[in-house]
């Protein structure tokens, strides 16, 4: 589930709608101690942001951190 | 049982230790990307280009030939009648391809002949980019720099070039999410609030006329057209009227664009 969670993400870095690349950080974020999210925002800031903030790597870092008490919940 | 608690917690610290590493890596990454002039975007950048051009030929490919119709209809007709069909689209496909290509192409020969210039192709969605940004497969190497103005073949300004690759640039919609340009609406001057998806809000006097479809034009794209009015919302309350501007084109049916390089 992480691997094709994370293939999916990636894919639609190039493929599909920013979006679903977020459903799937969000998802692998609630359920794992994924790093690959904040690689995947990076991935996506340096693909796609001209310059400034990198706000999708920001994003990331905030979903995959934020989301630590309910994945010790879910993962306990 | 106690042993199994003392693994799983250990399992657990160890990925707990492997994200704050991941998290410190890649904003260490970032920051020295962005020091040493962005080596690893333009990898990433040209790589994503690459992947694009690789995966939409394949996928032109499998649609133009007709395979999977042929699997489908297999189980009701018969399987020569099926071949020829699929032959058939094939080559109707494969014209009708070429024939839009063409028509784009050759839609340019207008402004080519009246503004120098390069065309180039699109490398990439329009839907990936969170940013309203989109790739063209045209870079330093053609004449293209940061700040060259990007046509579509309707003569809409619909972007520019913020950073420029060897053989691949990033374009940024002129209407993406966030930004704002100066914008003329007839003789009104006003400030368009880019909503992202060829859409942008202006604030104008309530006195100015303005009516639906009228020309919006962006002095610093070149005076070029960049959208056009598509609904005025004047409120009898407000000193001031909302124009809602929109691209009247389809940014995911475009094929190629055409760069006027900076001067």
């Amino acid at each position: 589930m992480r691997i094709a969670l994370a293939v999916i993400g990636f894919a639609s870095i190039i493929f599909l709608p920013f979006w679903i690349a977020l459903v799937c950080m969000i998802a692998l974020s609630v359920r794992y101690r994924a790093w690959e999210v904040i690689v995947l925002g990076l991935c996506m800031d340096l693909i796609w942001h001209p310059h400034g903030l990198p706000y999708f790597m920001i994003a990331s870092i905030i979903i995959v951190w934020a989301l630590e008490p309910v994945r010790v919940r879910l993962l306990s | 049982m106690r042993r199994d608690l003392s693994f799983t917690a250990q399992r657990g610290r160890r990925a707990r230790q492997r994200l704050i590493f991941a998290t410190i890596l890649i904003v260490i990454l970032f920051i020295l990307d962005a020091l040493f002039g962005g080596p690893l975007r333009l990898a990433l950048q040209s790589g994503a280009a690459t992947v694009w051009k690789v995966t939409a030929s394949a996928r032109n490919a499998i649609t133009g030939s007709g395979y999977f119709t042929s699997h489908r209809t297999l189980a009701q007709q018969n399987e020569t009648l099926e071949e020829q069909l699929a032959a058939s689209q094939s080559d109707a496909a494969a014209y009708q391809g070429l024939k839009e290509e063409n028509d784009e192409l050759r839609a340019f020969l207008h402004l080519a002949s009246s503004t120098p210039g390069l065309t180039a192709p699109i490398v990439s969605s329009f839907r990936a980019s969170p940013y309203g940004t989109f790739m063209i497969g045209a870079g330093t190497a053609d004449g293209v720099v940061p700040g060259s103005i990007v046509m579509s073949t309707e003569d809409f300004a619909i972007g520019t070039v913020t950073s420029a690759e060897v053989h691949t640039a990033l374009v940024t919609g002129s209407f993406a999410s966030g930004s704002s340009i100066d914008v003329l609406i007839g003789t009104t001057a006003a400030v368009a609030n880019g909503r992202g998806g060829g859409n942008a809000i202006a604030m104008v006097p309530r006195e100015a006329s303005i009516h639906e479809n009228d020309a919006v034009v962006a002095p610093s794209l070149g005076s070029h057209q960049i959208g056009i009015v598509g609904h005025v919302d004047d409120s009898a309350s407000s000193a001031e009227q909302t124009v809602y501007i929109q691209l009247p084109i389809n940014l995911s049916s475009l094929r190629y664009v055409y760069i006027i390089p900076k001067p």
